[in-house]
């Protein structure tokens, strides 16, 4: 009995301190100010889900610039909701939702979450909107161009230790619906539906300290629908006519007739392996990706601190399976950390296409704007030169 | 004579900063044993229990020299990459960094009155009430 009372008591008095160590309510916020121009070549994709673009040698500061905000309530012990609100330059400051769910604790080291998450491909998926937290400018657009970055689902959390290292699995399922896909659309014009069902995928963290390894695996079926013109549809894509049903859309090709539609159902999966590690002054990051049934790509990052300044030399690449779309980027850039919250980069990157139409030979840079058939030199390499502020707050 | 007594408060102040050493402290009845990385992985938010599974939540301290030491020492990360290595977790909602307390006063009264706690404060500030787990 005795026991059982001092247990109470103490059990009252560390819910009483945890309670206090926690405010109601927290809002944290972040954000990125990027300006960059392409200083030779036609044009260059910096971030391919919302197709920050930039087009000539102006400075632009109106693609990748972007601001983030974040509410957390917390309801009790045990449970919290949190709602982040993003708005980009390149949508025009439309906000987006790129998180809001509802937080349970389920032990000390498990918890699920239940909402609008997002999907943790990449080794920065779910992060790469917050600038503050890595050295790059940007993450590669030629890793990181996937369409698939949220979903609405649940996700479970849980932390263990191996010997002394820490490791973490995530579980993930849900699915998402991308009508009138931003990306595809622009990649496959006219317009693009992507409906992804019972995604479910597993990431794991392996931190050594100064080696952290991380995999990924997701998986979900994608039902596909594309709006096109009937000329593109049965002429050139060669589609049979029986699988071919006028659009839902109402949209119209250059003729002014119906655009047609067909769909595809397809498997998707992704693997993901990366190593981030840290030797003194040196760092190195290493991430390979593969989407099943489409593409693969690479990113490698070789860096060196000195004091407040991080300097890197960066590689990615993104192959197509098909030789239609193929490139990569070269970087050279640092990020100074000059005051608290705040990091100043600048960055210069030479990109290369190689992509290319199997059938003709000729080039298919994926720049639309550098394409022959929109009258450009067909070739699509450029050097961009950019800088930028990130801050948290 | 004034330049003596400044020159001697200078030296005592060079002593300060250089010899301030940092305890990790808990409650007393905590009678946990841990080394550097395992108080580092405590305060970085990647273990959440002590050694023996009870829960662990970590008590941090405003900036100041003794937290820029603690910082230092323990966790090898400077303020900044502290802040960068936060803003990844709460951003993606796997994790709040440590509640910052005011003072080492106020570090040393929260920690020992909570067996769960672990805090960081200057070494010279410390007294029966908590027990040290470290010294750096």
């Amino acid at each position: 009995m005795k026991k059982l009372t001092f247990y109470l008591i103490t059990m009252t008095i560390c819910a009483s301190a945890q309670a206090e160590l926690a405010d109601a309510i927290n809002i944290n916020g972040f954000g990125s100010v990027v300006a960059a121009s392409v200083v030779d070549g036609e044009g260059y994709i910096a971030e391919y889900p919302n197709l920050g673009t930039y087009e000539d040698k102006t400075i632009d500061f109106g693609q990748e610039t972007r601001i983030g905000l974040q509410i957390t309530g917390n309801i009790n012990e045990k449970m919290s909701i949190t709602t982040q609100l993003l708005m980009r330059a390149a949508n025009e400051f439309d906000v987006e939702v790129p998180w809001a769910y509802l937080s349970y604790q389920v032990t000390n080291t498990g918890a699920l979450q239940l909402g609008r998450l997002r999907v943790p491909v990449y080794h920065f998926s779910e992060f790469m909107d917050v600038g503050y937290a890595y050295p790059w400018l940007r993450i590669p657009a030629d890793t990181y161009s996937l369409d698939l970055i949220n979903y609405e689902g649940l996700r479970f959390v849980q932390q263990f230790a191996a010997g002394s290292y820490p490791i973490e699995l995530t579980f993930v399922y849900g699915n998402q619906d991308n009508k009138d896909d931003k990306l595809m659309s622009y990649l496959f014009p006219s317009r693009i539906d992507r409906e992804f069902e019972d995604i479910a995928g597993v990431a794991i963290n392996f931190d050594m300290d100064f080696v952290v390894l991380r995999s990924s695996y997701v998986r979900a079926d994608m039902f596909e629908t594309r709006h096109l013109s009937a000329f593109v549809a049965g002429v050139i894509l060669g589609i049979p006519n029986n699988a071919l049903y006028p659009s839902s859309t109402g949209m119209v090709d250059s003729a002014g007739d119906l655009l047609v539609a067909f769909d595809t159902e397809y498997d998707i999966s992704f693997f993901d392996a990366s190593i981030k590690a840290t030797m003194g002054n040196f760092n190195l990051f290493a991430e390979y990706n593969k989407y099943k049934p489409f593409y693969q790509s690479y990113f490698g990052s070789f860096g060196y601190t000195w004091g407040e300044i991080e300097g890197y030399i960066s590689y990615s690449k993104f192959d197509l399976d098909l030789p239609w779309e193929s490139h990569d980027t070269w970087s050279l850039g640092f990020r100074y950390d000059f005051m608290p919250n705040v990091a100043l980069k600048f960055d210069i990157s030479r990109f290369d296409d190689t992509g290319f139409n199997p059938f003709t030979g000729e080039p298919n840079p994926v720049y639309q704007g550098a394409r022959v058939i929109n009258g450009g030199d067909g070739n699509g390499d450029a050097t961009i030169v950019s800088a930028g502020f990130d801050f948290v707050f | 004579m004034n330049k003596v007594h400044v020159l001697a408060a200078a030296l005592m102040l060079a002593s300060h900063v250089t010899f301030a050493e940092v305890a990790i402290i808990a409650h007393p009845s905590n009678d946990n044993v841990m080394d550097a990385t395992a108080i580092s992985h405590i305060f970085l938010g990647k273990i959440k229990n002590f050694p023996n599974g009870s829960q662990a939540v970590p008590i941090g301290m405003v900036e100041n020299s003794i937290t820029e030491e603690f910082n230092n020492k323990v966790l090898s990360r400077t303020a900044n990459q502290l802040k960068a290595y936060w803003s990844k977790l709460v951003f993606t909602g796997k994790g709040t960094p440590p509640k910052e307390l005011d003072s080492n006063t106020d570090v040393l009264q929260l920690v020992a009155s909570n067996p769960n706690l672990i805090g960081y404060i200057s070494a010279d500030a410390v007294d029966g009430s908590v027990k040290v787990v470290a010294t750096f």
